[in-house]
Protein backbone atom coordinates (compact mmCIF):
# COMPACT_ATOMS: atom_id res chain seq x y z
CA UNK A 1 0.00 0.00 0.00
CA UNK A 2 2.67 2.45 1.08
CA UNK A 3 5.03 1.89 -2.30
CA UNK A 4 1.34 2.28 -4.48
CA UNK A 5 0.92 5.73 -2.75
CA UNK A 6 4.42 6.67 -3.25
CA UNK A 7 4.73 5.94 -6.49
CA UNK A 8 1.27 8.33 -6.84
CA UNK A 9 2.52 10.72 -5.02
CA UNK A 10 5.86 11.10 -6.74
CA UNK A 11 4.48 10.67 -10.12
CA UNK A 12 2.01 13.59 -9.38
CA UNK A 13 4.59 15.92 -7.45
CA UNK A 14 6.48 15.61 -10.62
CA UNK A 15 3.68 16.80 -12.90
CA UNK A 16 3.34 19.58 -10.67
CA UNK A 17 6.68 20.92 -10.75
CA UNK A 18 7.07 20.74 -14.76
CA UNK A 19 3.92 22.37 -15.00
CA UNK A 20 4.63 24.91 -12.67
CA UNK A 21 8.09 25.46 -14.65
CA UNK A 22 6.66 25.40 -17.99
CA UNK A 23 3.70 28.43 -16.52
CA UNK A 24 7.26 30.71 -15.78
CA UNK A 25 9.41 29.81 -19.13
CA UNK A 26 5.95 30.83 -21.11
CA UNK A 27 5.41 33.94 -18.25
CA UNK A 28 8.88 34.67 -19.26
CA UNK A 29 9.26 34.55 -22.90
CA UNK A 30 6.04 37.09 -23.04
CA UNK A 31 7.38 39.52 -20.71
CA UNK A 32 10.98 40.00 -21.97
CA UNK A 33 11.27 42.55 -24.31
CA UNK B 1 3.18 36.97 -36.23
CA UNK B 2 2.25 37.76 -32.09
CA UNK B 3 3.48 36.75 -29.24
CA UNK B 4 0.57 34.47 -28.47
CA UNK B 5 -1.05 32.14 -29.99
CA UNK B 6 -4.39 33.08 -31.93
CA UNK B 7 -7.78 33.30 -29.79
CA UNK B 8 -10.02 30.32 -30.92
CA UNK B 9 -6.40 27.61 -29.53
CA UNK B 10 -6.42 29.83 -26.03
CA UNK B 11 -10.20 29.28 -25.66
CA UNK B 12 -9.94 25.38 -26.48
CA UNK B 13 -7.17 25.01 -24.91
CA UNK B 14 -8.47 26.23 -21.43
CA UNK B 15 -11.50 23.50 -22.53
CA UNK B 16 -8.64 20.38 -22.97
CA UNK B 17 -6.93 21.22 -19.26
CA UNK B 18 -10.50 21.08 -18.08
CA UNK B 19 -11.16 17.49 -19.14
CA UNK B 20 -7.60 16.75 -18.66
CA UNK B 21 -7.90 17.75 -14.77
CA UNK B 22 -11.59 16.15 -14.52
CA UNK B 23 -10.24 12.73 -16.10
CA UNK B 24 -7.27 12.48 -13.95
CA UNK B 25 -9.17 13.11 -10.93
CA UNK B 26 -11.80 10.67 -12.26
CA UNK B 27 -8.81 7.99 -12.55
CA UNK B 28 -7.39 8.45 -9.47
CA UNK B 29 -10.78 7.86 -7.86
CA UNK B 30 -11.31 4.72 -9.89
CA UNK B 31 -7.71 3.38 -9.00
CA UNK B 32 -8.73 4.04 -5.28
CA UNK B 33 -11.83 1.84 -5.66
CA UNK B 34 -10.65 -0.45 -8.07
CA UNK B 35 -10.44 -4.36 -6.97
CA UNK B 36 -7.27 -5.79 -4.76
CA UNK B 37 -4.94 -8.27 -6.44
CA UNK B 38 -5.35 -11.45 -4.79
CA UNK B 39 -1.11 -11.97 -5.29
CA UNK B 40 0.17 -8.36 -4.94
CA UNK B 41 -2.34 -6.31 -2.92
CA UNK B 42 -2.71 -2.82 -3.11
CA UNK B 43 0.49 -2.12 -4.78
CA UNK B 44 -0.61 -3.60 -8.24
CA UNK B 45 -2.32 -0.16 -8.56
CA UNK B 46 1.00 1.29 -9.42
CA UNK B 47 0.06 -0.24 -12.78
CA UNK B 48 -2.69 1.91 -13.60
CA UNK B 49 -0.32 4.82 -13.64
CA UNK B 50 3.08 3.00 -15.14
CA UNK B 51 1.32 1.20 -18.34
CA UNK B 52 -0.29 4.45 -19.53
CA UNK B 53 1.98 6.46 -19.13
CA UNK B 54 4.28 4.46 -20.74
CA UNK B 55 2.07 4.04 -23.63
CA UNK B 56 2.20 8.04 -24.16
CA UNK B 57 6.14 8.43 -23.51
CA UNK B 58 6.13 6.27 -27.12
CA UNK B 59 2.95 8.12 -28.72
CA UNK B 60 5.04 11.43 -27.85
CA UNK B 61 8.27 10.41 -29.18
CA UNK B 62 6.47 8.76 -31.76
CA UNK B 63 5.35 12.50 -32.90
CA UNK B 64 8.80 13.88 -32.03
CA UNK B 65 9.71 10.90 -34.79
CA UNK B 66 7.12 12.11 -37.44
CA UNK B 67 7.44 15.97 -36.87
CA UNK B 68 10.98 15.54 -37.43
CA UNK B 69 10.23 14.15 -41.11
CA UNK B 70 8.44 16.69 -41.94
CA UNK B 71 10.43 19.48 -40.47
CA UNK B 72 13.68 17.91 -42.53
CA UNK B 73 11.17 17.32 -45.84
CA UNK B 74 9.47 20.98 -45.65
CA UNK B 75 11.85 23.00 -43.47
CA UNK B 76 8.88 24.80 -41.56
CA UNK B 77 9.85 26.12 -37.82
CA UNK B 78 5.96 24.55 -36.75
CA UNK B 79 7.26 20.91 -37.45
CA UNK B 80 10.64 21.45 -34.78
CA UNK B 81 8.09 23.35 -32.47
CA UNK B 82 5.88 20.38 -32.18
CA UNK B 83 9.04 17.95 -32.26
CA UNK B 84 10.71 19.84 -29.38
CA UNK B 85 7.31 20.27 -27.48
CA UNK B 86 6.66 16.41 -27.93
CA UNK B 87 9.79 15.03 -27.20
CA UNK B 88 10.11 17.34 -23.67
CA UNK B 89 6.76 16.22 -22.24
CA UNK B 90 7.33 12.43 -23.40
CA UNK B 91 10.13 13.36 -21.00
CA UNK B 92 8.40 13.88 -18.14
CA UNK B 93 6.42 10.61 -18.75
CA UNK B 94 9.55 8.34 -19.17
CA UNK B 95 10.24 10.10 -15.63
CA UNK B 96 6.93 9.12 -14.34
CA UNK B 97 7.46 5.31 -15.69
CA UNK B 98 10.98 5.21 -14.35
CA UNK B 99 9.86 6.46 -10.90
CA UNK B 100 6.65 3.63 -10.97
CA UNK B 101 8.58 0.89 -11.96
CA UNK B 102 11.11 0.64 -9.32
CA UNK B 103 8.69 0.68 -6.18
CA UNK B 104 6.55 -1.66 -8.59
CA UNK B 105 9.51 -4.09 -8.86
CA UNK B 106 10.84 -3.92 -5.33
CA UNK B 107 7.41 -5.56 -4.43
CA UNK B 108 7.32 -7.50 -7.15
CA UNK B 109 10.28 -9.07 -7.77
CA UNK B 110 12.27 -7.99 -4.58
CA UNK B 111 14.55 -5.61 -6.58
CA UNK B 112 14.65 -2.04 -7.05
CA UNK B 113 16.25 -2.69 -10.01
CA UNK B 114 17.46 -5.19 -12.47
CA UNK B 115 18.72 -5.20 -16.12
CA UNK B 116 15.85 -7.23 -17.68
CA UNK B 117 15.27 -6.53 -21.21
CA UNK B 118 12.51 -3.86 -20.74
CA UNK B 119 14.15 -2.31 -18.09
CA UNK B 120 17.47 -2.05 -19.76
CA UNK B 121 15.93 -0.53 -23.27
CA UNK B 122 13.55 2.04 -21.92
CA UNK B 123 16.64 3.65 -19.58
CA UNK B 124 18.26 3.95 -22.58
CA UNK B 125 15.30 5.46 -23.93
CA UNK B 126 14.83 8.04 -21.12
CA UNK B 127 18.90 8.63 -21.61
CA UNK B 128 18.88 8.79 -25.18
CA UNK B 129 15.96 11.73 -24.69
CA UNK B 130 17.36 13.38 -22.16
CA UNK B 131 20.62 13.56 -24.65
CA UNK B 132 17.62 15.53 -26.94
CA UNK B 133 16.91 18.60 -24.38
CA UNK B 134 20.72 18.39 -23.30
CA UNK B 135 21.89 19.11 -26.95
CA UNK B 136 19.10 20.67 -28.11
CA UNK B 137 19.36 24.24 -25.23
CA UNK B 138 22.87 23.81 -25.99
CA UNK B 139 22.52 24.82 -29.48
CA UNK B 140 22.19 28.16 -31.02
CA UNK B 141 23.06 27.79 -34.36
CA UNK B 142 20.93 27.64 -37.10
CA UNK B 143 21.40 23.99 -37.31
CA UNK B 144 19.66 23.90 -34.02
CA UNK B 145 16.42 22.43 -36.08
CA UNK B 146 17.97 19.92 -38.45
CA UNK B 147 20.14 18.41 -35.60
CA UNK B 148 16.95 18.02 -33.47
CA UNK B 149 14.58 16.54 -36.40
CA UNK B 150 17.87 14.03 -36.82
CA UNK B 151 17.88 13.27 -33.21
CA UNK B 152 13.96 12.71 -32.85
CA UNK B 153 14.16 10.72 -36.00
CA UNK B 154 17.41 8.54 -34.72
CA UNK B 155 16.50 7.45 -31.38
CA UNK B 156 12.72 6.50 -32.73
CA UNK B 157 14.56 3.09 -33.20
CA UNK B 158 14.62 2.02 -29.83
CA UNK B 159 11.31 2.25 -29.79
CA UNK B 160 10.08 -0.59 -31.56
CA UNK B 161 13.04 -2.87 -29.18
CA UNK B 162 11.67 -1.28 -25.97
CA UNK B 163 8.07 -3.04 -27.57
CA UNK B 164 10.09 -5.72 -28.65
CA UNK B 165 12.27 -6.28 -25.78
CA UNK B 166 9.81 -8.99 -24.03
CA UNK B 167 9.98 -11.23 -27.13
CA UNK B 168 13.26 -10.70 -28.41
CA UNK B 169 15.53 -11.47 -25.29
CA UNK B 170 15.37 -13.85 -22.25
CA UNK B 171 14.89 -13.16 -18.75
CA UNK B 172 11.94 -10.84 -19.32
CA UNK B 173 10.16 -9.69 -15.81
CA UNK B 174 7.33 -7.92 -17.78
CA UNK B 175 5.10 -9.83 -19.36
CA UNK B 176 4.26 -10.46 -22.90
CA UNK B 177 0.25 -10.06 -22.60
CA UNK B 178 -1.34 -9.52 -19.58
CA UNK B 179 -5.66 -10.62 -19.37
CA UNK B 180 -7.02 -8.88 -16.69
CA UNK B 181 -10.48 -8.98 -14.93
CA UNK B 182 -12.86 -6.35 -16.60
CA UNK B 183 -13.30 -3.95 -13.71
CA UNK B 184 -9.38 -3.87 -13.63
CA UNK B 185 -8.96 -3.28 -17.51
CA UNK B 186 -11.51 -0.72 -17.49
CA UNK B 187 -9.47 1.22 -14.73
CA UNK B 188 -6.71 0.65 -17.01
CA UNK B 189 -8.22 1.60 -19.68
CA UNK B 190 -9.71 4.77 -18.55
CA UNK B 191 -5.89 5.93 -16.57
CA UNK B 192 -5.02 5.59 -20.78
CA UNK B 193 -7.46 8.04 -21.47
CA UNK B 194 -7.51 10.61 -19.09
CA UNK B 195 -2.77 10.39 -19.58
CA UNK B 196 -3.67 10.67 -23.43
CA UNK B 197 -5.71 14.00 -22.58
CA UNK B 198 -3.06 15.43 -20.17
CA UNK B 199 -0.53 14.64 -22.97
CA UNK B 200 -2.48 16.68 -25.26
CA UNK B 201 -2.78 19.80 -22.60
CA UNK B 202 0.74 19.66 -21.49
CA UNK B 203 2.06 19.33 -25.57
CA UNK B 204 0.05 22.42 -26.09
CA UNK B 205 1.53 24.53 -23.28
CA UNK B 206 4.67 23.47 -24.14
CA UNK B 207 4.12 24.20 -27.73
CA UNK B 208 3.00 27.89 -27.06
CA UNK B 209 6.59 28.78 -25.81
CA UNK B 210 7.81 27.72 -29.09
CA UNK B 211 5.15 29.80 -30.56
CA UNK B 212 6.45 32.32 -28.25
CA UNK B 213 10.36 32.39 -28.04
CA UNK B 214 9.79 32.33 -31.99
CA UNK B 215 7.66 35.12 -32.44
CA UNK B 216 10.24 37.03 -29.92
CA UNK B 217 13.08 35.95 -32.50
CA UNK B 218 11.10 37.07 -35.25
CA UNK B 219 10.60 40.99 -33.72
CA UNK B 220 14.58 40.97 -33.08
CA UNK B 221 15.06 40.29 -36.66
CA UNK B 222 12.85 43.50 -38.08
CA UNK B 223 14.12 45.56 -35.45
CA UNK B 224 17.72 44.36 -36.05
CA UNK B 225 16.79 44.63 -40.26
CA UNK B 226 15.12 48.33 -39.56
CA UNK B 227 18.08 49.05 -37.71
CA UNK B 228 20.27 48.46 -40.60
CA UNK B 229 18.09 50.09 -42.73
CA UNK B 230 18.21 52.98 -40.66
CA UNK B 231 21.99 53.52 -40.77
CA UNK B 232 21.82 52.93 -44.63
CA UNK B 233 19.80 55.66 -44.87
CA UNK B 234 22.11 57.98 -42.95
Amino acid sequence: MTYAIIAYALSLLLWLIYLLALGRRLRAAHDRR
Amino acid sequence: MTRDVPLWWRNGARWVWILAAALVVASLWMVARAPIERIMGPVQKIVYIHVPSAIVTLLAFGVTFAAGIAYLSTKQWIWDAIGAASCEVGLVFASVVMITGPLWARSAWNTWWTWEPRLTTFLILWILYAGYQIIRSSLKSASKRTISAIMGIVFFANLPIVWKSVEWWRGALHPKNVTMAPDMRQVLLFGMLAWFVVYVAAFERRLRLEWAREARAREAHATADSALLEARVR
